[in-house]
């Protein structure tokens, strides 16, 4: 099997872009998505996330290459939260396209990027970006780390930006760079790799009853939502939940039950 | 967009610069504005904390703990050049790489100032992962590339300059998976974004040095943590961070708690009171119900 280059449309004007980050993993090279998306309106685009700064080349590629091609211009950069790996590519991204405004968690930007402080616009759960045709909606996340994190919601095809929920690491030898979950979920340990991941960047887990969380989780994106893409940023997206929700529950249940000393992150 | 309006650039007030031990550690702390949403404080605060960045200086070299935030770049670049003794090479050691208040920098200093070595391998070349800020500029990106990059381990010890080893270590209480650390030569415990609360700009300054001026009460603790980042303590199982954060205050000989932001404590006396108000507050987050889930407002509904 071999991966899949990007941009990737996962549903009808949503487009999948942004690079695999590399991280030395017990002697293999774990790949872990940084993704961005572009959903496109009639009348604007936005995009959903800013990458890591190590990728913004990458993303300033691909919304050039879907420029180029004729969607509408970008006015709406959406923040999930203000870490380096989700937001560092906001000032260049702003600079690069001047109509457009960083919306979403916009915490501490202004004291990062003053140059732009006067093109930030936080928004609550409720709030809506209206595209012509399409609406994003802010939703709260269930499962974070910032406790100022947003999730975002395309009402129209049902698609859920689910930032830091749902990730999980890949292996680029095995093909897996660009595909869905549920299309590689016969190679892909997705539990374990849910768990590892949990283990490594979401250490609260491990201290509390992660049930009402996975409960959360699956609320939304049944009842609530009625979900039939999840976008995660750091996790392969996937359009059937109903097949990959049982290895994320599974995922999380492992990695909250894992011993508490120690750590994944390691460094050559 | 239904939304609130974007907030107006900030002018930041000046900074104070504090020799915390002589010839060997500085905090460069610059204050910022707690109102209109930063990360660091919950929210709803109110007036002012400091960034904190701690200046080690080497027999051969200086390492600059933690970049600081942009607005605060020509702040720290004129504190360092009152403060770097000539000959003596720069590098930078982003502790809390994945956070901005700790990186922003490091560009900036590495164009204006010259940056022999940057820590931190895990995002990538210090050009790439570093060189975030507007427009790209070419002379900048070129600093960079020149810093050698060098492994950070979340445990273990660096070699900072000659017989200067700073030990890292897995914070017993952390959000995201970036160490603390010890400084054996200074007794400095740097620890992030726990002891965050004290605060940083009245009259006393930037350096708590007697426990007789310490206000800090168990709420004061317990509110910075649950209605910020730890927010999820509530519920939890706290009784193993309880036992760590104790075994370190018994392993270390701490003389200096250093936090990424807020004020810095260096009498003995605070500190054993700070350990013992987080530990009380972690007993009564522990004992708490665990935080709502059901807050979601969408509103959407599952459409058709």
């Amino acid at each position: 099997m071999s991966g899949v280059v990007l941009p990737r449309e996962i549903a009808p004007g949503v487009w999948w872009i942004g690079e695999c980050l590399a991280f030395p993993f017990r002697g293999r090279v774990l790949h872990q998505y940084a993704s961005a998306f572009v959903v496109v309106g009639d009348d604007a685009s936005a995009l959903v996330e800013s990458g890591a700064p190590t990728h913004t080349g990458f993303i300033e590629q691909h919304v050039d290459r879907l420029l180029a091609e004729g969607i509408p211009e970008l006015r709406h950069v959406f923040v999930s939260h203000t870490e380096v790996p989700h937001a560092g590519g906001v000032g260049r991204l702003l600079a690069r396209y001047p109509t457009a405004r960083a919306c979403g968690d916009t915490t501490d930007l202004a004291l990062v990027f003053p140059e732009h402080a006067g093109r930030l616009d936080p928004m609550r759960a409720g709030d809506v970006i209206d595209l012509g045709g399409r609406e994003l909606a802010v939703v709260d996340a269930p499962f974070r780390d910032l406790i100022t994190t947003r999730w975002l919601f395309d009402v129209r095809e049902r698609v859920l930006f689910a930032s830091d929920g749902f990730a999980y690491s890949h292996f680029h030898e095995d093909g897996h760079c660009g595909h869905l979950g549920e299309e590689v979920i016969s190679t892909l340990p997705i539990a374990e790799q849910v768990a590892l991941f949990a283990l490594a960047a979401f250490h609260w887990t491990r201290y509390v009853d992660i049930e009402p969380y996975i409960d959360r989780l699956d609320r939304l994106l049944g009842e609530e939502l009625g979900v039939r893409v999840v976008a995660p940023t750091h996790g392969l997206p996937f359009t059937d939940p109903a097949r990959v929700m049982p290895e994320v529950r599974r995922g999380l249940r492992h990695g909250s039950s894992l011993p508490l000393a120690g750590s994944l992150v390691e460094e050559t | 967009m239904t939304a609130a309006a974007g907030s107006a650039e900030r002018q930041p007030p000046p900074g104070e610069v504090v020799t915390l031990v002589e010839d060997r550690l500085h905090l460069l702390a610059n204050p910022y504005e707690l109102g209109g949403g930063v990360s660091t404080h919950p929210p709803g605060s109110s007036g002012r904390s400091t960034m904190n960045c701690y200046l080690v200086t080497c027999a051969d070299r200086h390492v600059l703990i933690d970049a600081g935030l942009t607005i605060h770049a020509q702040a720290i670049i004129a504190q360092l050049q009152a403060l770097l003794a000539p000959g003596r090479p720069l590098d930078i050691l982003p502790l809390r790489f994945g956070e901005f208040n700790a990186v922003c920098n490091v560009g900036a200093l590495a164009d204006r100032l010259g940056v022999e070595r940057v820590y931190g391998t895990l995002l990538g070349r210090p050009q790439d992962w570093l060189d975030f800020q507007g427009t790209p500029s070419a002379s900048r990106r070129d600093a960079l590339a020149r810093a050698q990059a060098m492994p950070l381990p979340p445990v273990g010890t660096i070699v900072l300059g000659r017989d200067r080893p700073l030990r890292t270590l897995l914070g017993p209480l952390r959000l995201l998976p970036l160490p603390w650390a010890f400084d054996e030569a200074t007794g400095m415990l740097y620890t992030a974004d726990v002891f965050t609360w004290l605060p940083s700009t009245g009259a006393a300054g930037a350096v708590l040095d007697d426990v007789a001026g310490d206000r800090t009460t168990e709420d004061d603790v317990y509110r910075s943590l649950v209605d910020n980042r730890y927010w999820w303590l509530q519920g939890a199982r706290t009784d193993g961070i309880r036992a760590e954060l104790d075994a370190l205050y018994a392993d270390y000989d701490i003389a200096i708690l250093a936090p990424g932001y807020g004020g810095v404590v260096t009498d003995r006396a605070a500190i054993a009171r700070q350990f013992a108000l987080l530990d009380q507050a972690l007993a009564r987050a522990g004992a708490a119900d665990p935080p709502s889930l059901t807050e979601t407002s969408t509103g959407i509904g599952r459409g058709a």
